[in-house]
């Protein structure tokens, strides 16, 4: 039993949402096609559950980034199954799971499951809407485990497509313009994606016979340096694969300058689809980031680290004050993910455990918290059919429940101790403090050189957590605070349904706040120092830098 | 665990279960019900921190732990930060409890006092709609409170730090209703973040240097910190310099001076007076504003004299101007606030000069005696209807003499008469301030150091006055509004609470063996961290008085005589302990110790009736501007919203506008380049391209139209040639045939 779900339990996890795609199709009762897609997502969660039973962790666990085949070398990276694709290209269908991935799949069908609850209320073409949302869900768990850079890309432009249509069809007045801004937007950063993928594989041609696309093999130390050594590819090659992997990603992230699709796409999709964007879609970005762009390319992320911090830092407070003036409820939100998954970004800059382990829990804890946020928003929208913060106001009067749930998704957000935000947060930032450490891979690379920078960015990006609590605590003042309206008298108090979609969100906010150690980084930290062991091990520093 | 530990973790966790309790089923319970829960289950913390301490009291010599034996430490592994890549070890983010004479001494405090506010607010707040619900706040605030000053490590401070801000701002902001409610709360939240800022850049240099935050490793690495001025300390894999660790200090110390409302973050502590006032009480004024002063208690031994010498001024700074605006005030909260501010200003002050012990010893009595007085503000204000404004009060003596006399208990503590509990504590202070600057002169530094005696010994006398103002402005004189003298009256549950704190604002000072418990808790953590780190000599409470000033020669004999170099290493207090003291005590004895007369006599004339002195003193001529300025708080608010926040909301303006039509126009330009491109292509697809292959087409048109006239397509002509062929055809048959 244990070998039959190591080798095929990743495969049935990643389809199994398309099988359910597939029954939905073939129903015609608007509340049965519910029940399925549903059931599906239940089913989904539960199988991802079980990868808790064959998943093997710990910190004095397996510590390389390779492969680890049942009885065989140890590794980080678990439960392969592969099978030939294109044989000519040597493309193979490879789907695998480490500490990096793990999270984010359990993530990804935690959020699914409460955003299809989320979508009940879908009452247009509910078929279709199922079909694709279940769809999407096969993408994103295909992103989050192939570890084939073809079936990677694949599986992102798979997830992008339903999305479209989720947006163009489902979603608000402006829904076209959004839907396109989106599609376009990710696919520009595709393009560059496509370049490093087919690029990485004619030059591992030299390497690997017949080339390769797998992403732990191109990852290895004895392939980086053959790339470089035998296969001849330049630095400054290295460098613009690199930056044109992180463009595709952080288009994804979104990070500024490339985020101004997320505002848009968010104030027109539907609630759960916007739950989904932020909490999954845009972790699909950071996931890259870590998965393909540090590992692939360790050498020129490093030369490329204040570029990298640059934008995290930006993303940062800019976010955070465009946050600040927003007058949407739901714009508001989506910029305030924009300066939290600045953190990610500059978390990967930074390349010391704390901030790599950081970020990848801020990816987790975001997750949690803007998908909250969403829904919260959902919410109200529903009843109050807009979402203007300046209409708001005394909602803490009129729905105390559902202030209550609202008052922790913000705490949460801005970072309060106690609730997911704040672990996320201190580590990246803890993590920009230990990169000034002498024996740091940034500042061993740049000599010290880079020590002022470090400094500046880990200083400044600590001011971010002053803005954050200003517009998360105006925010609450705005809607939950002051008088009862009269207008707002006749809202209902959140209902069951909405009860069990804030009320788990709530306990993982809580849980990863208190016990993040038994929560998360038991499941991380041996990939984490695994990847380490690839940056510091990637050929001789270079000197200078940025 | 020890038994001490396993009472203080109880006593943490019973206010939690409250909360729970309460956050689920409180509104079932209802009035009074839920008050009472919330009430027996920090009276249930109260015991277990009384019978901790009988335990603490009872070990024997020789113990690992106990009363003047030594600290219990019990770390708990949190996050994991870099253990396995040689980054840092031990690399972990600690949680942990650590307990010695000092933590005893505060959770009977804390304890006392929030059930004494629990007890009181049961009546306070009796007829709220929402009155299970402040009891549930109140529980999440002792939670988090209590777990403050259990915490080991500057993390567990800083989480629990942050919790009992939520706590606060939830308070202040609990009549939400009220616009500036809601704005004094999130004024509170963000001006501590901004506090925090400092804490967390501090907390990041120290953790990338060490690995570690407990207090325990803290010390025993940086112990001696108090003697280095210049050069550095080694610690594992390097060293760390005395620069740096001041920044570190002075970093931490930002944390305090947002939660501690120093000058320049003190601005968030008078408007949280919107709160209810059994709040301000509990939160702002007996436990949570004094976390800052623990804060430094906890980092003291880290402090290099410079960061120590920052904090005097800051201090400094602050409990002059807090006691200046305190005079000038008409609400009866917003003098308490001031009043508060200044005390707060007195306890920092005390850390900065060195006078640990004095320090938490005034915050401790000063937590009995301020509580004390804002409960009777609170019963006052229930008693007048809610309405604080001390112009609308007099003569309340006569109608609710509990509170008068407590209240008048209370101002004599405050105001450091003999025999009353503030007379031990801010005496000890001034007294180290005294010895403190005598120790600077004989160094030969600037006279400037005797600043950080001068201010603190002139408002001694100050405060008696405002406070004494208060009193009888309140409760002496004729009755300024009828109204609110005949309806005042006064409530047992809520009174019985003041006799309670009024004792121990009396025997606070010399009968609880609180100042014994603070000199045991310098010896416990001594021996500890000589325990831990062989061949250590700990004199992080030794502290090194003042600064070394290089460019100064020193006045004393010998140097002037013998020439000899002054020396590097500044010398601990302990070593010149004798003199200085006894001069520091001989200026208190001479100067300030009649303060209080005098301050409370100038105050009894100049209120015996209302404003019958002070308000034509003050309508006109020079004092008229300066009680302007001193009421409007000396416009730092004004300022304050001039200067950061119209600027931090210009900036997020100016991002959202640019964000909008820069960012996204380069957007929707490129969008638009690439559509109007199209178009291009399109009519080039037109009028080139399909024109080319329009010509082609025409051409074959044409030849086409040459081939197609015999292609009519009509069937019957196809059919008539058809079968006309086959006639022909049929009919050469028949001529071959024939023929």
């Amino acid at each position: 039993m244990m070998d039959f779900l190591n080798h095929w339990l990743l495969t049935i996890l990643i389809f199994l949402p398309c099988v359910g795609a597939v029954l939905v199709l073939l129903m015609k009762d608007r509340d049965s096609i519910r029940w399925a897609a549903l059931g599906t997502t239940i089913v989904t969660f539960a199988v991802s559950l079980l990868l808790f039973a064959t998943f093997k962790w710990g910190v004095n666990g397996p510590y390389d980034y390779m492969q680890n085949p049942v009885g065989g070398q140890p590794g980080v990276v678990q439960m392969v199954q592969e099978a030939t694709w294109i044989p000519a290209f040597n493309i193979k269908y490879k789907v695998g799971i480490d500490g990096l991935s793990f999270p984010l799949v359990i993530l990804s069908t935690f959020i699914c499951l409460l955003s299809c609850i989320a979508s009940w209320n879908i009452e247009k073409m509910t078929k279709g809407y199922m079909a694709l949302f279940l769809f999407l869900e096969t993408g994103i768990l295909g992103v989050f485990l192939s570890l084939d850079f073809f079936l990677f890309y694949v599986f992102f432009e798979v997830s992008l497509l339903p999305m479209y249509f989720l947006i163009g069809i489902w979603g608000g007045p402006r829904k076209e313009y959004a839907a396109i801004k989106f599609f376009l937007y990710t696919l520009v950063g595709s393009i560059g994606l496509l370049i490093v993928l087919i690029g990485t594989y004619l030059y591992s041609r030299s390497v690997v016979p017949g080339g390769t696309f797998d992403l732990v093999r191109l990852a290895q130390p004895d392939v980086q340096a053959a790339l470089f050594a035998k296969a001849g590819m330049s630095t400054a090659l290295a460098k613009t694969f690199f930056l044109l992997l992180m463009l595709g990603f952080l288009i994804k992230v979104p990070a500024v300058p490339f985020h101004t699709w997320l505002p848009d796409a968010h104030v027109e999709a539907p609630t759960p689809i916007s739950m989904i964007l932020a909490a999954i879609l845009l972790k699909m970005g950071g996931y890259g980031i870590f998965r393909i762009a540090y590992p692939l390319y360790p050498e020129a992320a490093r030369d490329m680290w204040f570029l990298v911090a640059l934008i995290g830092v930006v993303s940062i407070i800019y976010g955070a004050l465009c946050a600040m003036s927003q007058t949407d409820f739901k714009k508001l939100v989506a910029y305030s993910s924009v300066s939290h998954m600045g953190f990610v970004v500059l978390g990967a800059a930074m390349m010391t455990d704390a901030a790599v382990n950081g970020a990848l829990f801020m990816m987790v804890a975001h997750g949690i918290t803007s998908a909250m946020m969403f829904f919260i928003v959902g919410v109200i929208y529903e009843r109050a059919h807009h979402r203007e913060l300046g209409r708001f106001g005394g909602i803490a009067t009129t729905m105390p429940v559902y202030t209550g749930f609202s008052t922790v998704a913000c705490f949460a957000n801005l970072g309060l101790p106690g609730l997911c935000g704040f672990v996320g947060e201190v580590m990246v930032l803890i993590g920009a403090f230990q990169a000034a450490r002498p024996d740091s891979i940034l500042m061993q690379a740049t000599h010290g050189r880079a020590y002022p920078c470090i400094i500046t960015f880990a200083v400044i990006s600590c001011f971010g957590v002053i803005l954050t609590a200003g517009y998360m605590l105006w925010t609450i003042q705005r809607v939950y605070l002051g008088p009862e309206k009269n207008e707002h008298k006749a809202f209902p108090e959140v209902d069951a349904r909405e009860i069990s979609v804030l009320t788990p969100l709530t306990v993982m906010a809580i849980l990863l706040g208190i016990l993040p150690y038994i929560f998360f980084f038991t499941f991380t930290d041996s990939t984490v120092h695994a990847l380490f062991g690839l940056f510091r091990s990637g050929g001789a520093a270079v000197a200078g830098g940025w | 665990m020890p038994t001490p530990a396993l009472l203080l973790l109880i006593a943490t966790l019973l206010p939690l279960l409250g909360f729970v309790i309460l956050l689920f089923v409180g509104k079932k319970m209802g009035t009074p019900l839920a008050g009472w829960v919330g009430t027996a289950m920090i009276g249930g913390s109260f015991v277990c921190s009384l019978l901790a301490m009988i335990s603490w009291y009872t070990v024997p010599d020789g113990s690992a732990w106990g009363f003047e034996q030594g600290p219990i430490n019990l770390p708990y592994h949190w996050i994991p930060t870099g253990d396995g890549i040689q980054q840092h070890k031990p690399g972990f983010l600690d949680i942990g409890i650590f307990v010695d004479s000092l933590t005893i001494a505060m959770f009977a405090m804390i304890t006392l006092v929030a059930t004494l506010v629990h007890v009181f607010s049961i009546g306070y707040m009796r007829e709220d709609p929402r009155y299970p619900r402040f009891f549930t706040y109140l529980g999440l605030f002792c939670f988090s409170m209590l777990g403050l000053v259990i915490g080991g490590t500057i993390l567990q401070l800083f989480i629990f730090w942050e919790l009992v801000g939520l706590c606060s701002y939830l308070l202040i902001g609990f009549w939400y209703e009220k616009k500036s409610a809601s704005n004094a709360a999130i004024k509170a939240f963000v001006v501590n973040r901004v506090g925090d800022f400092g804490f967390l850049i501090g907390f990041g240099i120290l953790f990338y240097h060490l690995g570690n935050v407990s207090l325990p490793s803290l010390w025993g690495l940086l112990g001696n910190a108090g003697t280095l001025n210049e050069g550095q300390l080694p610690i594992p894999g390097g060293y760390i310099t005395a620069t740096l660790l001041t920044v570190i200090g002075i970093g931490l110390f930002f944390g305090a001076v947002g939660k501690s409302a120093q000058f320049p973050l003190h601005v968030w502590l008078p408007d949280a007076m919107e709160g209810p006032t059994p709040v301000s009480a509990l939160i702002h004024a007996a436990t949570m504003v004094a976390a800052g002063v623990y804060l430094v208690g906890r980092i003291f031994p880290i402090l290099t004299p410079n960061a120590k010498l920052f904090i005097a001024i800051i201090g400094c700074i602050t409990l002059t101007m807090a006691a200046l605006i305190a005079i000038a005030q008409t609400d009866i909260k917003k003098v308490l606030a001031y009043s508060t501010l200044s005390q707060l200003g007195y306890m920092i002050l005390a850390m900065g000069i060195g006078s640990w012990v004095g320090g938490l010893f005034h915050l401790i009595t000063h937590a009995f005696f301020k509580a004390l007085l804002f409960l009777g503000s609170g019963s006052v204000i229930n008693a007048a209807h809610h309405e604080q404004e001390l112009p609308q009060y007099g003569g309340l003596i006569r109608k609710i003499p509990v509170t008068g006399i407590t209240f008048a208990i209370a101002v004599l503590a405050i105001a450091g008469t003999p025999g009353f509990s503030g007379y031990y504590s801010k005496d000890l202070i001034l007294a180290n301030a005294g010895a403190f600057s005598t120790l600077a002169e004989q160094a030969g530094r600037s006279n400037w150091y005797w600043a950080l005696f001068a201010f603190p010994a002139a408002i001694a006398f100050i405060t008696p006055f405002y406070m004494t103002r208060c009193w009888m402005l309140t409760f002496w004189g004729k009755p300024r509004n009828q109204h609110v003298y005949d309806h005042a009256r006064e409530h047992p549950v809520m009174y019985a609470p003041l006799i309670v704190l009024a004792i121990l604002s009396v025997v606070g000072g010399y009968a609880l063996n609180i100042r014994e418990l603070l000199v045991a808790s310098t010896i416990e953590t001594k021996k500890y961290v000589e325990a831990q780190h062989p061949g250590v000599t700990f004199r992080g409470y030794e502290t090194a008085w003042p600064p070394y000033d290089p460019t100064v020669k020193p006045k004393t004999p010998e140097v002037l005589e013998g020439g000899a170099a002054p020396p590097k290493v500044e010398t601990p207090a302990a070593a010149t302990h004798h003199a200085p003291d006894a001069a520091g005590w001989h200026l208190v004895h001479t100067i300030v110790f009649w303060a209080f007369i005098v301050g409370i006599g100038v105050g009894v004339i100049v209120y015996w009736n209302g404003y019958w002195l002070a308000a034509p003193l003050t309508a006109r001529g020079p004092l008229a501007p300066i009680r302007i300025w001193l009421y409007r708080r000396m416009y730092f608010d004004e300022l304050y919203s001039l200067v950061f926040v119209s600027v931090v909301m210009g900036l997020s303006r100016l991002s959202a506008a640019f964000d909008k039509y820069v960012v996204d126009g380069l957007v929707n330009l490129a969008g638009w380049t690439v559509r109007r491109a199209s178009t291009l292509a399109g009519l080039h697809d037109k009028y080139v391209v399909d024109g080319a292959v329009n010509g082609m087409a025409e051409l074959t048109q044409n030849l086409g139209a040459a081939v197609r006239a015999p292609q009519s397509g009509r069937i019957r002509l196809y059919v008539t040639i058809l079968m006309a062929a086959v006639a022909l055809g049929l009919a050469g048959a028949i001529i071959v045939a024939l023929s």
